[in-house]
């Protein structure tokens, strides 16, 4: 475990207060990557950010203080990068000591555009009055907490940082040590560049410069899983890496990932690509001019892996996060890519027994959910009476195709009131070729909801074998259909 | 991890890429088909990293019954370009639905391209019903499909890209009494990863609407 460091750390937050409304708000994915062009920016003026969030980021202050003359200085010049971009949001940058006061200070900053700064040592106070739904707001500590802390009376953050840390867990796990340190800025959200643990660090070295973010990422995964595993081995995981890439001509790329769940073996190839797709669209300026040659990945933060094995419950796997994220990147491909999943609808009618949904309005990571999405009320549908007999065909077509169904002496064939056949059909027509028939089986009458004089359908199915193949007919309206094939 | 002299062996004297050694050691690099379809495929499974190829009578029913058994196992399933896919049969031949997603990529070319590979990175059977890009893109995705450990299934005959694995239908009879009963297929494999041609007999779909072999067709 990396040790928590014992005084506040200078640290710099801007912070985009209304980019979870106005970039992608329905797409993480494609959020996270326009948040790379704004890191890149500011990474210009002050190397190694700490991507929070998308419209989050952290930095360590010591270091680029120093070296642009003050506090006040790098907070203008971070804030005029940030209006440089422009973007049409409001931007704030605050300096203060530990994130919570810093994130909040560039908060207040943004409403009228200016960079705030305050004073090392002022935190406290600057923090005192605030009431607790800051924590919420700008400390990621769940609702629920923040509610119940102000029921139990503690409105300000004066009054709970007046607890001691041991009632704080006590009362509310994990969570209570992550607010103690936040009200008290001992955070160890930003750390400086030096104090990276290696014990579970990993270097990816390669003989030959890799050319394509494709065979980086892919040949990085392996490792990703490792390092995934060696850290969990441990039951710890990890919430911060820091991921350096080197290009065959010295060039580097930095970058701090947050993952407040704890990364997975998904979420930190994720990482991987996005750092590397940003690092080479960014233009003449800053992109490798060479293949990549090496990768380094330094877990920077660490915490004991706390009732996070959903799994056994039927709750998230890596593999379902896997297929909602590249569900995600295909929607983003283009407006016209549609992605669906089955739900059950139920029904005689085999058309309709399963319907579609979108798939951006279902969770995919949640298991149960899906689970019920596809079986509910699905008792035993084949003992429906009057459901088609397994088995089922399995090309169906919505949109019906018109044939004609003739006996041999080219007379069509009809069903009669009595749900039998006019006469033996011999012909299946289609409009550009016939086939002859074979077999036949049916026809099986189905009345749907006679109940509803708007909604209701009459209407027999014939199963016919032409050629080699089987198909669907139905006979509604007096129309031969062919509705679904055997293949 | 596999020792250096059984990696020199397996890739007969040749140096490793770091693709393929990753390969080699992974475990998991085969998923586990229906019982009646293991003489069939070579190592009796569906390996990952390779393209399958169904074609002939009932590829279609060929396609989703290689699928199904490992979609039980928690490995999910997407069908391209297939609207026209009936998930109640999908369901009778042993898929978990709840693991299913269907994607509609209304284009050609080298979006499709991209489409079909941002779906590959993140679900492990892929069936497509052709291949609607270049050569040069379908190879792009098949190595997509090497790197990324998924199974790309090809439903139809695709001039484009080159099945590892071909399972091909040659004849095939419906048994149809009061209604249609089951089919029994002859289905081949063959292709480059398959070192032997292999033949057998299957009720696909069976009476219940799964695979089963010849001789397990016993009247239910």
């Amino acid at each position: 475990m990396t040790p928590a460091p014992t005084r506040a750390t200078r640290t710099i937050a801007i912070v985009f207060p209304d980019w979870h409304e106005c970039i992608f708000p329905d797409d993480p994915d494609a959020s996270h990557r326009s948040f790379e062009k704004v890191v890149r920016v500011i990474s210009r003026t002050a190397p190694l950010v700490h991507v929070h969030e998308p419209g989050t980021a952290l930095l360590a202050a010591r270091g680029p203080s120093r070296y642009h003359g003050g506090d006040e200085a790098v907070a203008a010049r971070l804030l005029e990068d940030c209006t440089t971009i422009g973007l049409s949001l409001r931007c704030g940058v605050g300096i203060a000591d530990g994130q919570l006061a810093a994130r909040i200070a560039a908060a207040r900053g943004s409403r009228d555009g200016v960079a705030r700064v305050v004073p090392p040592g002022r935190s406290p106070d600057f923090l005192s009055r605030l009431p607790v739904s800051v924590l919420h707001r700008h400390g990621e500590i769940s609702h629920d907490t923040v509610d119940l802390l102000q029921r139990l009376g503690l409105r300000t953050l004066a009054s709970v940082a007046g607890l001691d840390e041991r009632s704080l867990i006590d009362r509310f796990g994990a969570e209570g040590g992550v607010i103690h340190r936040l009200v008290h800025g001992d955070d160890v959200a930003v750390f400086l560049p030096d104090d990276v643990p290696t014990d579970f660090s990993l270097c990816e070295q390669w003989d030959t410069p890799l050319q394509s973010e494709a065979s980086v990422v892919a040949t990085l995964h392996d490792s990703c899983v490792r390092f995934v595993e060696q850290i969990s081995s441990r039951g710890l995981q990890c919430i911060r890496v820091r991921i350096s890439m080197y290009s065959d001509h010295d060039e580097v790329s930095d970058r701090v990932w947050h993952e407040q769940c704890g990364f997975t073996v998904g979420s930190l190839v994720d990482r991987v690509r996005w750092q590397l797709s940003g690092w080479v669209d960014s233009g003449a300026r800053d992109a490798p001019t060479a293949g990549v040659i090496r990768v380094e990945m330094a877990p920077l933060g660490m915490r004991q892996a706390l009732a996070e094995q959903q799994q056994l419950w039927g709750g998230r796997s890596d593999h379902d996060e896997r297929v909602a994220r590249a569900v995600t990147m295909a929607r983003a491909v283009h407006a016209d890519v549609q992605v669906t999943v089955p739900q059950w609808q139920g029904g005689r009618d085999v058309l309709s027994v399963y319907g579609q949904v979108d798939a951006s309005v279902v969770d995919l990571r949640d298991a149960k959910a899906c689970l019920e999405r596809v079986s509910r009320g699905m008792g035993s549908p084949q003992t429906w009476s009057g459901s088609l007999i397994r088995p089922l065909p399995i090309t169906l077509h919505h949109t019906p195709v018109d044939v004609e169904l003739v006996d041999a002496r080219g007379k069509h064939v009809m069903v009669t009131g009595r749900h039998e056949l006019s006469s033996s059909p011999a012909i299946l027509k289609f409009s550009d070729h016939s086939l002859r028939v074979r077999q036949w089986a049916g026809p099986w009458p189905l009345e749907e909801r006679w109940w509803d004089v708007s909604r209701r359908r009459r209407f027999a199915r014939l199963q016919v074998l032409v050629d080699t193949r089987v198909v669907l007919l139905h006979m509604e309206k007096s129309r031969w259909t062919m509705v679904a094939e055997y293949d | 991890m596999v020792g250096v002299d059984t990696l020199v062996e397996q890739s007969s004297g040749r140096v490793m890429t770091a693709r393929e050694l990753a390969r080699t050691s992974s475990s998991h690099s085969l998923l586990p088909v229906a019982m009646s379809l293991t003489a069939l495929l070579p190592q009796g499974a569906l390996q990952r990293g390779r393209v399958y190829g169904c074609v002939g009578m009932g590829a279609t029913s060929l396609a989703v019954s290689l699928a199904a058994r490992a979609t039980q196992d928690g490995s999910w399933l997407a069908f391209v370009d297939m609207p026209t896919i009936g998930y109640a049969a999908v369901r009778d031949h042993g898929v978990a639905l709840q693991r299913v997603v269907s994607v509609n990529t209304h284009s050609a070319g080298a979006r499709w391209t991209r489409v079909v590979g941002a779906i590959i990175d993140g679900v492990d059977i892929v069936i497509v019903s052709s291949l609607h890009c270049s050569a040069a893109d379908a190879r792009r995705l098949v190595s997509r499909v090497q790197a990324q450990s998924a199974v790309l299934i090809v439903v139809g005959v695709s001039a484009h890209v080159t099945a590892d694995v071909i399972l091909r239908s040659e004849s095939g009879s419906w048994r149809f009494g009061a209604h249609a009963h089951s089919r029994e297929l002859t289905v081949s494999c063959h292709g480059r990863r398959a070192h032997l041609t292999s033949v057998q007999r299957l009720i696909l779909p069976g009476a219940q609407g799964a695979v089963a072999g010849v001789e397990s067709s016993s009247p239910s």
